[in-house]
């Protein structure tokens, strides 16, 4: 039997014009100017006018029509060519989904609340020099780690935090090597990743031995050029930007290029100056940047910084930064924008590259967990922040609780529940839902509702203009098609 | 500030959900509510629309034209909604056998 169908077969398809065709599931979302973009149930899009849609729907669409054989391929529609397109959307679906039986696997460590920087944005950090009362003691790790590997996670990534978490670091000595013990008497044991999320200043030679020993990366921030970073991360000798660029450069040298990495947070003082920060990372030789709005938590608010600048102005920064970007890659200079090669990822592969607050079911609890200085368990790196003001509603319990007790916890269930954005006001009809996330910690913050209304909400405005940036560019210039679609397979 | 906008749909052609999911679209720059007028033999959904006292009118101006926009918009994800339903349906059946995340499901690595 031949595996091709018979010319014949191809004759019938180009003379029989009108469609019989069924519809698969999809939304759509206007562009602007007529255009709408519209997503299948595994997230693929594609864009069409309001003509096109209408008669789409209404079974008028011609099958000779390049439409027509643009959303065949993309599982929009499934005709008497094309029977598998059911199948194939269930098995991307099941594939961006895996992870969700996976459970948590990124388990935070705050060591120590302790910081010598006194950055005006810094969420938690206390400048003390009391150790007992800011530092996580060697009973609570002790049990942190138990519940870390206690979870069903083939791959757990231990990431300690601060503070600085270098200020406590024979606990993080004690951490990893426990875990290792522990994970090594396992029957079936887990990959071990460990990172250090650390301003680099107090980071000495026998510290970065120690990480090169144990494969801990190191996460770093680095806010632009000298005199933006020292501003604002203030420290005693105003040398924060030294101390971190000496840092990246010996961390690098010990434990290999591609084992340091660096975060920006923009403030005011940030929004007119992206291309110079996209610079500084360039000239320390880093392969691409995060462009970070401020978290609305913590000091930021407190000090007011976060109010300092709106969502639209922080899109400004954000699309200059981009198109920047996009300009240096013309030129040859490679380089990435990371915050949308994670969308990026989400929405031209069916892999999900698990970043929390773009999930749905929400990451919370489920994608990673947080075990506080004072051995408090809290559902997000956010909600610990939330829990620095006063507000403890996403604390799932402390370590001295069992695993079942704080991944049941009701508080953790129904924010899960209430949030999912697939069932979400607004949400349930996006076509951007499939590459977006709910954040209800976020919304708790903000709106004192976990789902959050979305025609006010900050985190859906940003996401929105976003989502639409990224398509408008890449439709528009197929140089920056190809581009992000390197950037979404390397994600 | 602005005056109530009042607009009306007729019940036949488009569903409460849908002028209420609309309305819901642009709560951020009014208050809406929403009710249904029968007239002898014909209902229609009635909304009216009430700038918010912050918002300015430039943001309401073209309120109307968007909300009737919105509406078919909705109406029309309700008709693909209606056709698509069983096969979505399947698909995420699909999707999700075997994973372990159902009760009663066998996960893979156990089969």
């Amino acid at each position: 039997m031949s595996r091709f169908q018979p010319i014949t077969f191809f004759d019938q398809q180009s003379k029989a014009g009108s469609a019989q065709y069924d519809l698969l599931p999809f939304r759509f979302t206007g562009l602007g100017d007529d255009c709408y973009v519209a997503t299948n149930v595994a997230g693929e899009y594609a864009l069409m006018t309001r003509d096109v849609l209408y008669r789409f729907v209404n079974g008028k669409l011609q099958e000779n029509d390049p439409k027509y054989i643009e959303l065949r391929s993309r599982h929009f529609l499934s005709d008497v060519h094309s029977k598998m397109g059911p199948d194939l959307l269930a098995i991307k679906v099941r594939s961006q989904n895996a992870r969700l039986a996976d459970w948590t696997g990124l388990h935070i460590f705050v060591l120590s609340l302790r910081c010598e920087h006194a950055c005006p944005y810094c969420q938690v950090s206390r400048q003390s020099e009391d150790k007992a009362a800011f530092d996580m003691s060697r009973e609570h790790a002790d049990k942190a780690v138990v519940l870390a590997l206690r979870s069903p996670n083939k791959s757990i990534k231990i990431e300690f935090q601060g503070g600085e978490p270098f200020l406590n670091f024979d606990l993080m000595k004690h951490v990893v090597l426990s875990v290792e013990a522990a994970n090594s008497r396992l029957s079936s044991p887990k990959d071990l990743a460990f990172v250090a999320a650390t301003n680099l200043a107090v980071v000495t030679d026998e510290m970065l031995d120690f990480c090169a020993q144990h494969e801990i990366t190191i996460s770093t921030s680095l806010d632009g050029p000298h005199d933006l970073h020292n501003k604002n991360r203030p420290r005693p000798g105003n040398d924060s930007y030294q101390r971190a660029v000496r840092g990246i450069e010996k961390a690098r040298l010990r434990l290999g290029r591609d084992k340091v990495s660096a975060l920006m947070t923009t403030t005011k003082g940030s929004l007119s100056r992206v291309r110079e920060i996209i610079d500084e990372y360039l000239a320390l030789d880093f392969q691409g940047i995060f462009l970070r709005p401020l978290s609305p938590y913590g000091f930021a608010i407190k000090t007011k910084f976060y109010r300092a600048y709106g969502v639209q102005r922080w899109l400004q920064f954000y699309d200059e930064g981009l198109d920047y970007i996009i300009d240096l890659n013309k030129r040859g200079v490679h380089f990435r924008e990371y915050y949308a090669s994670t969308i990026l990822a989400k929405m031209l592969t069916s892999h999900d590259p698990g970043y929390v607050d773009l999930m749905s079911p929400a990451g919370i609890g489920i994608g990673a967990v947080v075990y506080n200085y004072d051995g408090s368990v809290y559902a997000s790196d956010e909600a610990r922040m939330l829990a620095e003001m006063g507000d403890t509603t996403f604390k799932l319990g402390t370590v001295n609780d069992s695993f079942e007790s704080l991944f049941t916890n009701e508080t953790l269930l129904e924010a899960l529940d209430e949030s999912f954005a697939y069932s979400s006001p607004m949400c349930h009809d996006c076509a951007f839902e499939p590459w977006c996330g709910s954040d209800p910690v976020f919304h708790w913050g903000q709106q004192r509702d976990m789902v959050g209304r979305k025609p006010e909400s900050e985190f859906c405005e940003r996401n929105m203009h976003i989502f639409k940036g990224l398509i408008r560019r890449m439709e528009g210039d197929p140089y920056v098609r190809r581009l992000f679609t390197r950037w979404a397979t390397s994600c | 500030m602005s005056q109530p906008l009042i607009l009306n749909f007729d019940a036949e052609i488009f569903s409460l959900l849908a002028v209420q999911k609309a309305c819901y679209r642009f709560s951020d720059v009014a208050a809406f509510e929403v009710t249904l007028e029968r007239n002898g033999k014909t209902t229609s959904i009635s909304v009216t629309a009430t700038p918010l006292a912050e918002k300015t009118d430039e943001s309401v101006d073209d309120l109307e034209h968007r909300l009737r926009n919105e509406v078919l918009d909705h109406q029309l994800r309700e008709q693909i909604r209606a056709q698509t339903e069983g096969v979505r349906n399947l698909i995420l059946a699909h999707a999700f056998s075997k994973s372990g995340l159902i009760s009663g499901d066998v996960p893979p690595s156990s089969v």
